[in-house]
């Protein structure tokens, strides 16, 4: 790996973000 | 209940947000799978698409599940379109809605998201991410 990071952290780091803005959009199309 | 399209919703609707958050979760986990396997976004776009495709065809979307034949009805069930669209299906029965405090239910969701991730995991620990990262020579 080339960052301290840790891998588990990587792919959390990267799939949380986008979980916030799908569920978001989830509500969005649910509720408007 | 009705929220959207006047569809009547019989089951919790607490239950079925907690529930799509699950789903969300497993297919931005395949995705990330997929695209940390991939050596090029072209191969990951194909990757993808063998993806798509079966989860319309083959979750129950549109053939039942019954209908299937052997091996692609153990297909179905490693996608997660097949357990999201049982959920949905069963939150619209007046009778069969998923009680809300059902242990078994949510660790039966849990695991299709937990195997992806760690296969992306696994992806980024191998050297085969570094490889693709650093740039030619």
């Amino acid at each position: 790996m080339v960052t301290p990071a840790s891998p588990v952290a990587v792919v959390l780091g990267k799939l949380l973000p986008y979980l916030a803005l799908a569920f978001v959009q989830l509500l969005f199309i649910l509720f408007s | 209940m009705t929220v959207v399209f006047r569809v009547p919703i019989h089951g919790s609707l607490p239950l079925l947000l907690g529930l799509s958050i699950v789903y969300l979760f497993a297919l931005l986990a395949l995705g990330l799978l997929v695209s940390s396997r991939a050596r090029t976004q072209m191969e990951a776009i194909q990757i993808a698409q063998m993806f798509l495709l079966p989860s319309i065809m083959l979750s129950g979307y549109i053939f039942p599940l019954s209908s299937l034949p052997g091996p692609c009805a153990v297909f179905a069930q490693v996608l997660p379109a097949t357990h999201f669209i049982a959920i949905v299906a069963r939150h619209h029965h007046p009778r069969r809605h998923l009680p809300a405090t059902s242990g078994t239910t949510w660790r039966r969701c849990w695991r299709s998201p937990l195997v992806l991730v760690a296969g992306s995991t696994r992806a980024f620990q191998q050297d085969h991410y570094v490889e693709k990262s650093a740039p030619s020579a």
